[in-house]
């Protein structure tokens, strides 16, 4: 999902950094002290996600896990993955300096959509649904993003449709595998730390 | 012993990937008799197929242009020039550039160096043996050399690609947890 250096024309690029400044700027500014020890250890597992590859599809893929992300941080996970990304560049040269904004919007974005419309169900009640809530928060974390990529791609000139289909399939294995993953990761909240998830009781 | 699980969960997520390789475009070239290899690959091993391929002069002006086979190679005739820059595109926004220095082999520098050293010997007796001069000896070794180190070359543009490390996520996952805590000594500063 990274999008590489020298791709992006540069009224991309710029947008997408300001986006991305946007969203970092009111992450910071709604996370609670109490929650930026849960940020650090999200962002931190964003970072490593990059790294579990997913031999499955056409491409080479890999997980993101920004749905999970989103419905743990809301907000938050803006800075959470611009850090991420920023160690994966320097360290692992995934995508770019250049592309930081870009890609920080097209990974966080998503993930504060899934937060706001999965979150509550995931948070609810009903412990079946809050299955479904998370399994949804993984696969349409991944899904926008994909939708974000082909965008970002159309505006530098490449067929949306064709391009954003490729992404789309390519990451369809992703999309399920971090559906499940959340959905055990909330199994697991629940049980064991439900502050973490704020489930209503 | 819930607390302890909720760490062990935690600690789950970084220790697999330790075992995998990751996801970026890595391209290289190589050259051999007359042509340009051009290779690509993602850094898991997997040629990227199908990709856009560009060759560039110094000065920015496209030579050629075409995409990677299956095996994500293609090759084209060396062009008379020094420095390629080849740039592959592979699907989904990634890209991957390398600057290629072409060995001159018969080209400019050979005759140069050599101002027919071998002019004096010319009253010996001839023997059946075949002469080379120093130039066509510089170019066959040359040629010869290269084509022998062509597969370490290939094995370390490989292994550079795959170079993502262990102390490299480590350090990685240290940075962040550094800056975590410098975000809550600035949030938390004055409000005891």
């Amino acid at each position: 999902m990274h999008i590489s250096e020298g791709v992006l024309s540069a009224p991309v690029l710029i947008s997408g950094a300001l986006i991305a400044a946007g969203g970092v700027t009111i992450g910071l500014k709604k996370t609670a002290n109490e929650k930026i020890p849960e940020v650090g250890v999200m962002s931190a597992a964003f970072f490593v996600a990059s790294l579990i590859h997913v031999p499955l599809g056409p491409t080479s893929v890999h997980l993101i896990l920004n749905g999970l992300v989103g419905l743990l941080l809301g907000w938050a996970a803006f800075p959470a993955i611009l850090v991420g990304l920023v160690f994966q560049a320097i360290l692992f040269q995934f995508g770019g300096l250049t592309t930081l904004g870009v890609n920080t919007v097209t990974m966080a974005l998503p993930a504060v959509t899934v937060y706001y419309l999965f979150g509550p169900l995931a948070r609810g009640k009903n412990y079946k649904w809050a299955l479904a809530g998370a399994f949804f928060c993984g696969v349409f974390g991944v899904f926008g993003a994909a939708i974000l990529v082909a965008l970002a791609l159309f505006w530098t000139g490449q067929s949306f449709l064709e391009v954003g289909k490729m992404v789309v399939y390519a990451h369809i294995p992703v999309m399920m595998i971090e559906g499940i993953l959340a959905l055990f990761c909330v199994a697991f909240l629940r049980k064991v730390k439900p502050e973490i998830l704020e489930v209503k009781k | 012993m819930k607390a302890r699980s909720l760490i062990l969960f935690f600690i789950s997520f970084f220790i697999f990937p330790a075992l995998t390789y990751a996801h970026r475009v890595s391209v290289f070239a190589y050259q051999e008799g007359g042509k340009i290899f051009v290779e690509g690959f993602f850094s898991d091993g997997t040629p990227t197929k199908h990709a856009n391929v560009e060759v560039f002069d110094k000065g920015g002006k496209k030579l050629f242009s075409g995409r990677t086979d299956e095996k994500g190679t293609l090759s084209f005739k060396t062009p008379s020039v020094d420095t390629l820059k080849i740039v592959l595109n592979a699907s989904m926004g990634h890209r991957a550039e390398t600057l290629f220095h072409l060995t001159s082999m018969k080209g400019k520098k050979a005759p140069s160096i050599s101002p027919s050293p071998v002019a004096p010997v010319k009253d010996q007796p001839s023997s059946p043996v075949t002469r080379i001069t120093e130039s066509q000896l510089k170019t066959i070794v040359h040629q010869e050399v290269a084509r022998a180190i062509q597969p370490l070359m290939r094995a370390i543009a490989k292994q550079e690609a795959k170079r993502i490390s262990f102390s490299d996520i480590i350090g990685g996952i240290g940075w962040i947890i550094g800056l975590m805590g410098i975000w809550m000594i600035l949030k938390t500063r004055g409000k005891r």
